[in-house]
């Protein structure tokens, strides 16, 4: 059994862990059934929306899996090749009935426009793809059908109905597809051969990708030394940390981190216009602010990745000189590492105080937002302890994909623009994985203090 | 060198007790001791995914060993003081830190933690291997990151350098350059270097000591000068092979070859005379490769 589940491993990657498995389903699919039979405010689209998210993860776990398990079966002559595909066939089972037939069949029965049906195909179609597709084209996808999504709830809201959604969401809808099958590589299914064990590579190299590709994105590599970090100030422990860290935790020069925050303002700028412009004023400034702490968390945490790397950061500090001993050490890359996002998280506080001023809120609705916000806090920590207390990459995405899931899922429903609040138990409910990452930062955080020095690999 | 340490000696500037280490259901590493004495530049040699890396790490201090500890000048490696820090040159096998910044600011940053930073020689060498200063570290192949990586090594002006297969992204001429200034540092400054490798021309031109890891344990660790001395292989014909007992003083390693005969290696101490076995027995003496492959293979 160990064996098969080795293999299995193997072949699937990430995916078939279960910490990804389930936390992944568990918070996607049962948010997504609890609004589609349960009903809610969201109703038919916003279930729709989470409904695709599940699709687009089951299809990548099968666009994923599949071609390297035949090609392993059939060329490779694997043993254990008939145990593993019969057990995953039971898996590939599970994700159809979860990720194709449970939403497909909701679909059938409540479908009232074309959205829906667009949302959750284009998810399945995207997870099918993205194993054959480039990086660059990945991150393009993923972030088109977030925004569409994303943006599901803030046009039903302004559409002032449930139901009913405007032309311009059905053409957002229409040119994901476009774009799936534009960015489609077609050449290696038509010319038929090896293309499972290219798919294999690029699912691999997508894994292990160094820091050297993620490292020119906001890095800034063109500007000189004495224009990136700032060389006046002492060094400290923690400003060491996050000079090896980069961008955006580097201590950038002014100029710099003038051209960051202006490249953030324009997209945070450019959602809160046209949220403001659909709608009103108040509903632009929520959907600013959650742009805002999106980007505190998901910016910094995914660069938290370089530590992870073997021969990289992580080695060249635990040598370095003048980091201190193990505590001073720990303390340091606590500081550098939830420093920046908690400040800007921090910064979006006086903005939200300052729509709920002018929006006249109730308090209720006031108290629900600061909880919500110290959840975003919260699953931000555990996600940033998660990372620094364990090391090998593989081990990582269980609970970081579990973790960003729930902080996405509370994002779409409470910070949406449902006045932070979304009615009934079911918002408790959703608390639930909360109180699961308070839980996984202590266990975290204490595996850190556990270590000899915070930098050493198990 | 000692196979076997009996107490820690702060004049070793690397020694391990014990060391094991398991991947899952693999051992990579078992109860393996070594103690590197001052200047001496050992080459560490073993076949891919021996173990070299992971012995390297744990050396160091950046990887957990599941029993065993190891020493750095006689500080636990799992606790190096920054005295100890300051005295160590590390290069991995694929150095990727810091990818964002340029070669120069790179180095100026660094620099700054290492009071001994030889700033002329950082120029020099960038000069010499041809490394632009403005070039950003993520745009550069990676023979020139392993360059840029063993600059930042050197120039700490180290007591102790460990490279983690250095050569293996550079050219030729590189590699001879990089050979050249392992004996110079070793020879001028005293510098003890480890280094793993699975090149074994390079471990000829510069290694004082050898080592194999193999079968996670170290089954060969020698001065390079004893080598033709101390080991030999004895290639017994079919007909005594039946003769031959079960096993040798000093075997190493036992292999049937196609044509039925048997090639023993055996390592004897110094001064004494090779087990005579009689009959249609050979003695070959052995290079370094041939002796790694037997012992290998």
């Amino acid at each position: 059994m160990r064996a098969l589940l080795r293999e299995l491993r193997a072949a699937l990657g990430f995916a078939a862990r279960p910490a990804f498995l389930v936390s992944v389903w568990v918070c996607f699919m049962c948010v997504a059934a609890a609004l589609a039979f349960l009903g809610g405010p969201g109703g038919t689209v916003v279930a729709a929306a989470i409904f695709a998210v599940a699709a687009l993860l089951g299809g990548f776990v099968l666009g994923t899996a599949i071609p390297p398990l035949l090609a392993d079966a059939r060329t490779l002559c694997l043993p254990g090749r008939f145990s593993v595909l019969s057990y995953t066939g039971s898996v590939i089972g599970i994700f159809c009935l979860a990720g194709v037939v449970l939403p497909g069949a909701w679909l059938g029965w409540h479908a009232r426009s074309g959205v829906p049906a667009m949302l959750i195909a284009s998810g399945a179609l995207a997870g099918l793809l993205i194993p054959r597709m480039p990086r660059a084209t990945v991150a393009v996808i993923w972030v088109l059908v977030i925004v569409q999504a994303a943006g599901v709830p803030v046009g039903q809201w302004l559409a002032g109905s449930h139901g009913a959604l405007g032309p311009r969401n059905d053409l957002v809808a229409v040119f994901v597809v476009l774009a799936l099958v534009a960015s489609f590589s077609w050449w290696p299914v038509l010319r038929g051969d090896a293309a499972a064990l290219e798919a294999a590579a690029i699912f691999a190299r997508r894994r292990y990708a160094g820091g050297g590709d993620a490292a020119t994105l906001a890095g800034k590599p063109h500007a000189s030394f004495g224009v990136t970090v700032r060389t006046g100030r002492s060094s400290s422990a923690a400003r060491v940390i996050r000079t090896f860290l980069g961008a955006p935790y580097a201590p950038l020069s002014g100029r710099l981190q003038l051209r960051l925050l202006l490249s953030l303002a324009l997209v945070v700028g450019a959602l809160t216009a046209w949220s403001s412009w659909r709608s009103s004023w108040h509903t632009g400034w929520r959907v600013g602010i959650m742009a805002w702490l999106a980007f505190a968390w998901l910016s910094f945490a995914a660069r938290l990745a370089v530590l992870r790397h073997m021969n990289g950061e992580r080695a060249e500090l635990a040598l370095l000189p003048g980091l201190g001993d193990a505590s001073a050490q720990r303390r340091a890359l606590y500081r550098a590492s939830l420093g920046p996002p908690l400040l800007i998280v921090a910064a979006a506080a006086p903005l939200a105080a300052a729509a709920a001023f002018r929006e006249s809120v109730p308090l209720a609705a006031i108290i629900a937002a600061g909880f919500w916000l110290a959840s975003t806090v919260l699953l931000g920590v555990s996600y940033i302890a998660a990372v620094l207390a364990k090391s090998t990459a593989p081990k990582i995405y269980g609970t970081s994909a579990a973790l960003l899931a729930t902080m996405l899922a509370i994002w779409w429903l409470h910070g949406s623009a449902y006045n932070l609040m979304f009615p009934g138990p079911l918002g408790w409910i959703l608390y639930l994985p909360v109180a699961w990452a308070a839980v996984a930062l202590v266990i975290y955080a204490r595996r850190l203090a556990s270590y000899p020095h915070p930098l050493v690999l198990p | 060198m000692n196979a076997v340490i009996a107490a820690r000696d702060p004049a070793l500037p690397v020694q391990c007790e014990n060391l094991s280490k398991r991947y899952d259901t693999r051992t990579v590493l078992q109860d393996l001791s070594l103690a590197i004495p001052a200047g001496a530049v050992l080459g560490l040699i073993g076949r891919n995914g021996a173990g070299k890396s992971t012995l390297i790490r744990m050396l160091l201090g950046l990887q957990l060993p599941d029993a065993g500890v190891a020493h750095v000048f006689g500080e636990p490696s799992l606790r190096l003081s920054d005295a100890v820090k300051r005295r160590l040159g590390y290069v991995p096998q694929q150095p990727d830190a810091l990818a964002w910044m340029r070669v120069g600011d790179m180095l100026d940053f660094v620099g700054r933690m290492y009071p001994k930073w030889d700033v002329a020689f950082v120029q020099r060498a960038l000069q010499r291997w041809q490394l632009a200063p403005a070039q950003p570290l993520a745009k550069l192949s990676p023979g020139e990151r392993q360059r840029v990586a063993l600059i930042r090594a050197l120039a700490v002006t180290p007591d102790l350098l460990v490279l983690d297969e250095p050569a293996a992204a550079l050219d030729p001429v590189a590699r001879r350059e990089l050979l050249r200034e392992i004996a110079l540092r070793a020879g001028e400054s005293g510098t003890t270097v480890l280094f793993s490798t699975n090149i074994v021309s390079d471990l000829e031109r510069v290694a004082s000591h050898v080592a194999f890891l193999h079968d996670s344990r170290l089954v060969l660790n020698t001065p390079l000068d004893e080598l033709r001395d101390r080991y030999a292989r004895l290639v017994i014909a079919v007909a005594s092979v039946a003769r031959i007992p079960q096993r040798l003083p000093g075997e190493l390693s036992r292999r049937r070859r196609p044509d039925g005969s048997c090639a023993i290696v055996v390592a004897r101490a110094p001064h004494e005379p090779w087990p005579a076995l009689g009959g249609d027995t050979r003695l070959d003496l052995l290079g370094l490769e041939d002796l790694f492959i037997e012992v290998t293979e």
